[in-house]
């Protein structure tokens, strides 16, 4: 979370900026777009992630792999047939992250009310 | 980066965010398509037992409907991006097209049978339920 000071100590309003609600691991923007799109639906197979995010295999992989770190998303290895499948979802704690940081891009840009 | 963050940039990442859900929610769009597929399915059922007297008419649709099911699940199973409530949403879709089609089979079998102006009603009403859920699935 982004919890950093905020340099304006100063200042009255500097503690409440909205941009301390925004959170480290998802003011990247590939993450932010991982976390965006997986916050859509129920779960995705990591193609289906890659193609929508616009990245590279390895680009995901290693994205998800900090995301799944932090406790944001979970990750499932199953099969289809004979078809490796890799699926994808937001968890309660990644949901909770998506929705603090959205409502902080939001008071922003200035979308609010 | 967080204290680059303009309202421009804010409004920018939204906008991403945004259009990336869009394009990965696009893919979730298959229970619609399997609404559609069965509902028109069933009410050619419908209409095919009450119009066609043949029993190998009668043999070769039953054979038809099961390989829909059998290759409307293999479909559904190579699905790559799955709603939240898809299950829960559609169920009373299914419910409504297979009441009306046991109504229709119960009232028209033996006193209607090969009458078209029961059938093709009959047959309307029966996919109807399936097909407004298909509508509705298709903006969840």
């Amino acid at each position: 979370m982004s919890q950093e000071q905020d340099g304006n100590t100063g200042h009255d309003g500097g503690l409440s900026h909205p941009r301390r609600d925004l959170d480290d691991l998802l003011t990247h923007a590939v993450r932010f777009s991982i976390v965006a799109a997986l916050a859509g639906v129920q779960r995705a197979e990591f193609a289906a992630v890659r193609d929508s995010v616009e990245i590279s295999d390895p680009m995901l992989s290693k994205q998800v792999a900090l995301l799944e770190k932090a406790g944001y998303v979970q990750v499932e290895k199953g099969r289809v047939g004979r078809r490796p499948r890799t699926w994808l979802s937001l968890s309660d704690d990644g949901t909770a992250a998506y929705t603090r940081h959205v409502a902080a891009l939001r008071a922003i840009a200035g979308l609010m009310g | 980066m967080d204290n680059e963050m303009t309202p421009d940039a804010a409004r920018a990442a939204l906008l991403s965010a945004t259009n990336t859900s869009r394009r990965l929610r696009s893919r979730a769009r298959w229970a619609s398509t399997k609404l559609a597929v069965f509902g028109v399915g069933i009410g050619l059922v419908t209409a095919t037992i009450g119009l066609v007297e043949s029993k190998l008419v009668g043999a070769a649709v039953l054979a038809g409907w099961l390989m829909l099911v059998g290759g409307m699940t293999v479909w559904e199973r190579s699905r790559l991006v799955h709603l939240a409530g898809t299950r829960a949403r559609i169920t009373p879709y299914w419910i409504g097209s297979f009441a009306f089609y046991g109504v229709a089979l119960a009232v028209g079998t033996d006193e209607k049978s090969g009458d078209l102006t029961y059938w093709l009603p009959a047959s309307v009403v029966v996919a109807l339920p399936m097909l407004i859920g298909a509508l509705r699935e298709r903006r969840a």
